[in-house]
């Protein structure tokens, strides 16, 4: 076991010229043969691993990343964690990912900063305002914390929205115990957790073909050569067609850049994170002082990992709009991720047709609030060969059946 | 003491006097100053914090690179947070004050954490704060992270938008892109010159070099005046090159009214450019490097090159007793040029065992040479007063100077953001990224430009 | 922002368009043959490719025109613009 983190550890390695600190994880080499694989190094692919490790006691397994951990999706979210969906099947798997966020910071033993800041969605006109009332009804339905509010009761909860919007607020939904959390903090936290359980977390190690016999998985082919295993899962966000090809697998999957942006950082301006779907902009301020901002997806297949205008300017104007006074700050840095749409903006976590290859994907924009109960599956469907009882509703067949869950609409996903 | 304005020199305009505060207490300078270069002129040194430890930091820069004089520009609704002091443009009325300090610059509380420094390493925040719960402790760490503070009424100016299409767009109005925007419009295609500061030149505003046979003022005055003269040529200053999209997207950024006093502002602040460009040069130059040793960041710890721009456009000296520490021939250009004006060069400190030409011209004029040796620790404690040195293979101390100025040059980095970000790798600079960009001078790896456009 | 070369209006910039997806797509039939899996693969299944894609545009806010377009999702590089009902040529990036 690493050295705990505490104020005492800190404290003792102050006292000790900070020498006794061991690597969060270990960065390994690959081994000839696992009893399983996961690939990519994201968000979802450690929190497997340390699921793998931690619920199922399989230790033997390999984390292998093309790039390095946490640099993709995980690296360029806008960090929000929400449960605030529609559907039953949603509503339960988002919000069991909240409650292990809630604990994560304490079972990983890295502080994730998660911060129940409240998620506010805003309505600005009176039908956005008939959607908010159905979706709050349907998050007390299912258990889920939703308070909705008046133009004055918003008003009296952010302050600092514009007094005279060019769309009017007419009211808003709150989920108190949505918030943001220290997103490279999680990728970080779960690595050196599964690390400390045995997992071995390979970086620069692109998957380049699979090893397949007789039908069913038995190994993969890397840029480090190749390592034999008869369980493999995937969590690769926007390059899951580009992976599960290599095995033959084609997917309901769309890639698309959603676009990102933060700016300067400035002293605490705004305490909560606010979402208006018809401006099509949302916000919240960093720890560090940023605004986090997020905006749609350039709606064209992009592998480029790479920022655009369009989306930064209407975000902007939205942002200004709710918050004139912001005007001033100055962007920092804008970015895109590579996100996995799929038709009903609801994700996969299933078998493929190869035995021994099972898939985590579909995240569309909203991966990062899902990782540890995505993980939390994927690692129940690797080490069983079943699917958790939360993802069941989230399989390939649903596409054959017409059994979608149709959050796209229900709830207004950005995709 | 520190920095002091000439007697003679620079561009800046004598006559017309500047009054302008600095945070709470009134100064003066001239017009055609920054903010920077007239606290310079001021005797200031200390100019803001750093971001954790809250030690103090000076001006270590004199254009867009400045890591340090971060400040607050006026108040209320029009306040501005972040901007850096190299980068505002002096006028009457002006009021700057620091960021993130309390309850003052000289005296900032917030300085405590480096007494408790070893025991909030780097990333202690995730190794801690984890029980009772995160909740407990992210407040008050929210109130210790930002910098400068974002207006809480709405802003009272306009703004901007416009298209514009291009043939050429040139990124950088230094003797690269001069020269490029000129071999352009000769042919008569349109071009767009695009340049962050107030004046054209980049770095010929300070050479002493000459272009083409001639001095790198006149040069770059004929050109200026041949560029301007072309109906195809259109010069934006006050703009930056922001982003490089796709299909050669530019997006610029321009200051139109905010180096004027606030009364004689009218109409835009600000316009948001986007131009379709048919061929992007990138002529961005180049960083100048700093120096890794200990207390590296104390005020009076600064670019060879700024000092140099400084001098050359605002008449400032850093200060009057100064030593640089180079590993390359750029500096010694700007030790002789601060030694022509009368300040004292009390020695160079320079990594390499043997220096060519610029060494003789350095001990010509009675500069002391140490050769071989780097500077290890700065010492003082608002500002620097000495800077030991150590032969390159060790640490350990075999000597030390007095100092109240340290120059440092690292060497050039050139600046390769607008090229990286078209999806280019920095590595392959003299390759352009793209079918529609092109990279000219520092960032193609070129000390000396003109040659290679030539080309 | 994309520069699309709309065949009947000449250069125009991505946000005057909207992206229909892949395509060349083609129905599967006749009706009373085509199982659950083929229908689920004509509606959901794409290919997604890292690379050259073939994919529909409409000049939404100009012609209204509907074209293909074949261009590679890495760079955004536009390789080939044809009209609406012509198979794919080949394209210089291509061959």
């Amino acid at each position: 076991m690493t050295k705990a983190y505490s104020a005492f550890s800190l404290l003792c390695e102050g006292l000790n010229q900070q020498q006794g600190w061991e690597p969060a994880w270990r960065d390994a080499a690959p081994k000839r043969a696992y009893d399983a694989v996961i690939i990519g190094g994201g968000g979802h692919g450690l929190a497997t691993a340390y699921y793998l490790a931690k619920n199922h006691k399989l230790t033997d397994v390999a984390v292998i990343e093309r790039g390095w951990i946490g640099g993709g999706n995980t690296g360029r979210n806008t960090t929000v964690i929400r449960s605030n969906y529609f559907y039953p099947e949603s509503a339960a798997f988002y919000d069991f990912a909240l409650s292990l966020y809630e604990g994560l910071s304490k079972d990983l033993n890295y502080n994730i900063m998660f911060s129940q800041r409240g998620m506010w969605t805003l309505a600005h006109d009176r039908h956005g305002m008939d959607t908010l009332r159905r979706s709050a009804n349907a998050m007390l339905l299912n258990g889920i914390d939703a308070e909705l509010y008046d133009e004055a009761g918003v008003r009296a909860r952010i302050p600092g929205l514009n007094a005279r919007p060019r769309f009017p607020i007419v009211g808003g939904l709150v989920q108190q115990r949505g918030g943001t959390a220290r997103h490279d903090a999680v990728a970080w936290g779960y690595a050196r957790a599964a690390s400390a359980l045995g997992v071995d977390i390979i970086q620069d190690c692109e998957v380049l073909g699979f090893q397949i016999e007789g039908g069913r998985m038995r190994g993969v082919e890397t840029s480090r050569g190749t390592i034999r295993t008869d369980r493999v899962g995937m969590a690769v966000a926007g390059h899951s067609s580009v992976v599960a090809q290599k095995a033959g697998v084609r997917l309901p999957v769309s890639s698309y850049a959603l676009q990102a942006f933060v700016s300067e950082p400035v002293k605490p301006c705004l305490d909560t994170v606010v979402l208006s779907p018809a401006i099509g902009t949302y916000v919240s301020q960093s720890d560090k002082g940023e605004l986090v901002m997020g905006a749609g997806l350039d709606l064209y297949l992009s592998y480029a990992q790479r920022g655009s205008l369009p989306w930064m300017e209407r975000a902007a104007a939205g942002l200004i709009d709710l918050f004139p006074q912001f005007s001033r700050l100055r962007f920092l840095r804008q970015w895109a991720g590579i996100v996995d749409v799929v038709h009903d903006s609801t994700p996969i976590i299933d078998a493929t047709p190869v035995p021994g290859l099972w898939i985590n994907c579909g995240w569309g924009t909203g991966g990062f609030k899902a990782i540890p109960a995505g993980g939390w599956c994927l690692a129940h469907l690797v080490a069983t060969g079943e699917s958790h009882p939360l993802a069941r509703a989230f399989g390939l067949n649903r596409f054959r059946t017409g059994a979608l869950i149709d959050e796209a609409a229900a709830s207004g996903i950005a995709h | 003491m520190s920095g002091w304005r000439l007697k003679s020199g620079g561009t800046i305009d004598r006559d017309r006097r500047v009054r302008f505060q600095w945070d709470g207490r009134s100064y003066e300078g001239f017009a055609g100053d920054t903010l920077a270069s007239a606290l310079l002129a001021n005797g200031i040194s200390l100019v803001g914090r750093s971001f954790k430890y809250h030690r103090p930091r000076g001006l270590f820069a004199a254009g867009l690179e400045e890591p340090n004089g971060i400040v607050q520009l006026e108040a209320d609704e029009a306040t501005i947070p972040n901007l850096k002091a190299t980068q505002i443009e002096l006028y009457d009325g002006l009021i700057a004050t620091p960021v993130n300090v309390k309850p003052s610059l000289e005296f900032d509380l917030m300085a405590a954490n480096s007494l408790v420094k070893r025991f909030i390493p780097a990333a202690f925040y995730y190794k801690t704060f984890m029980w009772p719960g995160w909740h407990w402790f992210e407040p008050s760490i929210r109130r210790a992270a930002g910098l400068g503070t974002a207006p809480a009424e709405p802003d009272p100016d306009a703004y901007e938008h416009r298209f514009a299409h291009t043939d050429i767009l040139v990124v950088g109005a230094g003797a690269a892109g001069i020269a490029a925007a000129l071999a352009a419009a000769e042919s008569g295609t349109s071009v767009m010159l695009v340049e962050v500061e107030p004046e054209l030149g980049g770095g010929l505003r300070d050479e002493k070099q000459p272009v083409e046979g001639q001095s790198a003022t006149a040069w770059l005055k004929k050109a200026t005046k041949a560029l301007a003269s072309k109906s195809n040529v259109t010069i934006l200053r006050r703009t930056m090159a922001f982003g490089f999209y796709d299909h050669g997207l530019i997006g610029l950024h321009e200051r139109i009214a905010d180096h004027l006093p606030p009364d004689q502002r009218h109409g835009p602040r600000q316009r948001l450019w986007k131009v379709r460009c048919g061929q992007v040069i990138l002529a961005t130059g180049a960083f100048e490097r700093p120096f890794p040793f200990a207390r590296n960041d104390l005020p009076g710890v600064m670019l060879a090159s700024s000092a140099l721009s400084y001098l050359s456009r605002y008449a400032v000296a850093p200060g009057r007793n100064i030593v640089i520490a180079t590993n390359n021939d750029s500096a010694y250009t700007v030790g002789l040029a601060l030694h022509d004006a009368g300040i004292q060069i009390s020695a160079i400190i320079d990594s390499r065992t043997t220096v060519g030409a610029c060494a003789r011209d350095a001990e010509e004029k009675a500069i002391r040479l140490i050769l071989g040796a780097a500077p290890v620790r700065a010492k003082g404690r608002l500002r620097i007063e000495s800077v030991s040195f150590a032969p390159v293979s060790s640490t350990t101390e075999t000597g030390s100077v007095g100092c109240d100025t340290l120059l440092v040059s690292g060497g050039w980095n050139p600046t390769v953001h607008l090229h990286s970000q078209s999806g280019a790798c920095a590595a392959s600079a003299q390759r352009p990224s793209r079918p529609d960009a092109s990279v000219y001078g520092r960032p193609s790896g070129c000390r000396r430009s003109l040659g290679r456009f030539a080309e | 922002m994309l520069l699309i070369l709309c065949p009947y209006c000449g250069p125009r910039a991505e946000i005057e368009f909207r992206c229909g997806g892949e395509s060349h797509i083609e129905r599967p039939g006749p009706y009373s043959e085509v199982d659950d899996g083929a229908w689920a693969d004509y509606l959901f299944t794409r290919k997604n490719p890292k690379g050259e894609h073939r994919e529909r545009w409409l000049h939404a806010a100009g012609c209204r025109q509907w074209f293909n377009v074949a261009r590679d999702t890495v760079s955004h590089t536009i390789l080939a613009v044809y009209p609406m009902g012509k198979t794919r040529p080949p394209t210089e990036a291509g061959t």
